[in-house]
């Protein structure tokens, strides 16, 4: 009798359940009709080119959460900054700028490339997104997708490999070039590094811990750095130890000389100051006044 | 839109100049693809000017040719951060090199009535276009370090791209250094200017004066000295008459 009871309940719960979930996938297909398709398509455009730095309810990663920004500003605005954001900063506009330093001038990608109508059904995703039948459901997973930072456990000799990529000891299983090509970090024992992109020493803190690292090493949004990996991808092995050597150095910075000479500028002179030399010493005997300078010379004088 | 200009048609426009002008010139206007040398007129400065400049100039061509050709083999090498630093120091000494003979070369213009005689208003926009790829070259070396790398890391395919004619300019639009664009832009310019200076006697390199046998050439010897010397030697007979 009792067993059959909680049958009764159970299955009730159960078509509860089913009518609330056909209620929400409803409710959710009225809200993508609203949209369009657009906010099919844009779903794809999004994972591609902004969930690295993005999500839309689940709290800021590199950049902000992108919940209810399509209603905060104006699809204009919207536009012209995802075009570039330097660009608007620079014209002056004050909401630009206070985002640019609320998110410490880490400047966000200019994403030119991407037609209009593309970047608008991006919009018209993270408009569906934030829609309030979806706004409870996305929260929830956000807050299963939270991972304690592993990168705070990472063995020595991971970190050893981090530094051995970093400086190009180690080399990339698919033949991608070091990182010290173009950035810099201060950790004893790593020779100065590049200077075109940025100091990647802060760099943990500064772009959201392990997963903001691993989604920009995995597809990298900055077009010099997608054209470097473009065909050779960094492993997620070399990730992995990557990530914990930027963690290991962002917590060791304040134990770190900052190194600001750059060895290009004495090495420079002294293989100037060894080129001269060996050019004199070859070509010493070389004739080195003019053919006729005899003639000339007398020439002149007798004027 | 300036990127597509500045690194598509520019690059492209340049290209089709130097190969369609520098084939006129040479089955048209043949004895004038020449440097046009100056040395008969001047011979000191030139040498301290010249051979700095020249050495300079040659390794940093051939370093970029390399470097575009194989830049797989520019990322091996440097792997080991030492060799990363020989590499980028000699090649940064050798654009010092060339900076500082090419600034010899300019005074020695500007200081010699002789060469000031013989100076072409196209001289005037070599130097120019020269001294602004120099040190455009140089401030990049400098202040966006391990140039080596990255030229072969994003260069090369951006150089490749315009050779296969499909032109990628995301990554070299997307720099923020702003030597580097104006030393792409003016090493694009150079190129088209080609046809046009004295830049086209590069192309006429006399190789074959590296195996040639010596020729020795007297210049002003005293009558007397040639009367008493015992320095000739049996000379050959010319094949052609």
């Amino acid at each position: 009798m009792r067993t059959e009871n909680t049958n009764v309940k159970l299955s009730n719960m159960y078509n509860m359940r089913k009518i609330k979930n056909h209620l929400a996938s409803i409710s959710l297909c009225f809200v993508l009709c609203a949209a369009g398709t657009n906010a099919q398509n844009g779903e794809a455009l999004f994972k591609q080119n902004c969930g690295v730095c993005h999500k839309v309810g689940g709290g800021r990663m590199v950049g902000p959460d992108l919940m209810g920004v399509t209603t905060k500003r104006s699809e204009d605005w919207l536009l012209k900054w995802t075009k570039s954001s330097q660009a608007l900063v620079k014209s002056g506009d004050a909401d630009a700028k206070a985002i640019l330093d609320e998110f410490g001038g880490v400047v966000m990608p200019d994403q030119a490339h991407l037609p209009d109508a593309d970047i608008k059904s991006i919009f018209a995703f993270i408009a569906s997104k934030s829609a309030p039948e979806s706004v409870s459901a996305s929260i929830d997973t956000a807050k299963k997708e939270v991972v304690p930072d592993a990168s705070n456990n990472a063995t020595p000799e991971q970190i050893e490999t981090g530094k051995n990529i970093f400086v190009g000891s180690y080399a990339l299983a698919n033949g991608g070039p070091s990182c010290i090509s173009c950035h810099n970090v201060n950790y004893s024992g790593v020779m100065p590094g590049g200077l075109l992109a940025k100091d990647l020493t802060s760099v943990y803190s500064r772009l959201g811990g392990d997963a903001g690292l691993q989604g920009i090493l995995g597809a990298p949004p900055f077009p010099a750095m997608t054209q470097s990996y473009k065909e050779k991808p960094l492993t997620e092995s070399e990730i992995a130890a990557l990530v914990a050597f930027f963690n290991k150095v962002d917590k060791d910075k304040p134990n770190q000389l900052v190194n600001t000479t750059n060895p290009l500028s004495y090495g420079g002179v002294i293989g100037l100051g060894g080129i001269l030399v060996l050019i004199y010493i070859l070509w010493y005997s070389r004739k080195k006044v003019s053919v006729k300078k005899d003639i000339y010379n007398r020439q002149i004088k007798s004027i | 839109m300036t990127n597509l200009l500045l690194f598509v048609v520019l690059p492209y426009a340049a290209l089709a100049i130097f190969l369609v002008g520098s084939i006129y010139r040479y089955k048209n206007k043949g004895f004038t693809v020449s440097s046009i040398s100056s040395q008969f007129l001047e011979g000191r400065k030139l040498f301290i000017g010249s051979q700095p400049f020249h050495w300079g100039l040659f390794f940093l061509f051939f370093g970029h040719l390399i470097a575009f050709l194989f830049p797989r083999a520019i990322i091996a090498w440097n792997g080991q951060p030492v060799r990363l630093l020989i590499l980028e120091i000699t090649a940064f000494a050798f654009g010092l090199s060339a900076c500082l003979g090419l600034i010899m070369l300019v005074y020695r213009r500007l200081t010699t009535r002789r060469v000031q005689m013989v100076t072409s208003k196209m001289d005037v926009v070599v130097f120019l276009v020269l001294l602004t790829q120099i040190i455009s070259g140089l401030l990049v070396a400098y202040h966006s370090r391990w140039g080596s790398s990255w030229f072969a890391a994003f260069l090369s395919p951006y150089l490749r791209s315009i050779f296969v004619f499909d032109p990628q300019i995301d990554a070299i639009s997307s720099v923020n250094s702003l030597s580097l664009k104006v030393h792409v832009i003016s090493a694009f310019l150079l190129i088209g200017l080609i046809p046009f200076t004295r830049f086209i006697h590069f192309l006429v390199y006399p190789v074959d004066y590296l195996w040639r046998s010596y020729q020795q050439v007297i210049w002003n010897w005293p009558r007397r000295h040639i009367r008493v010397s015992r320095a000739h030697s049996e000379g050959h007979k010319s094949k052609n008459n």
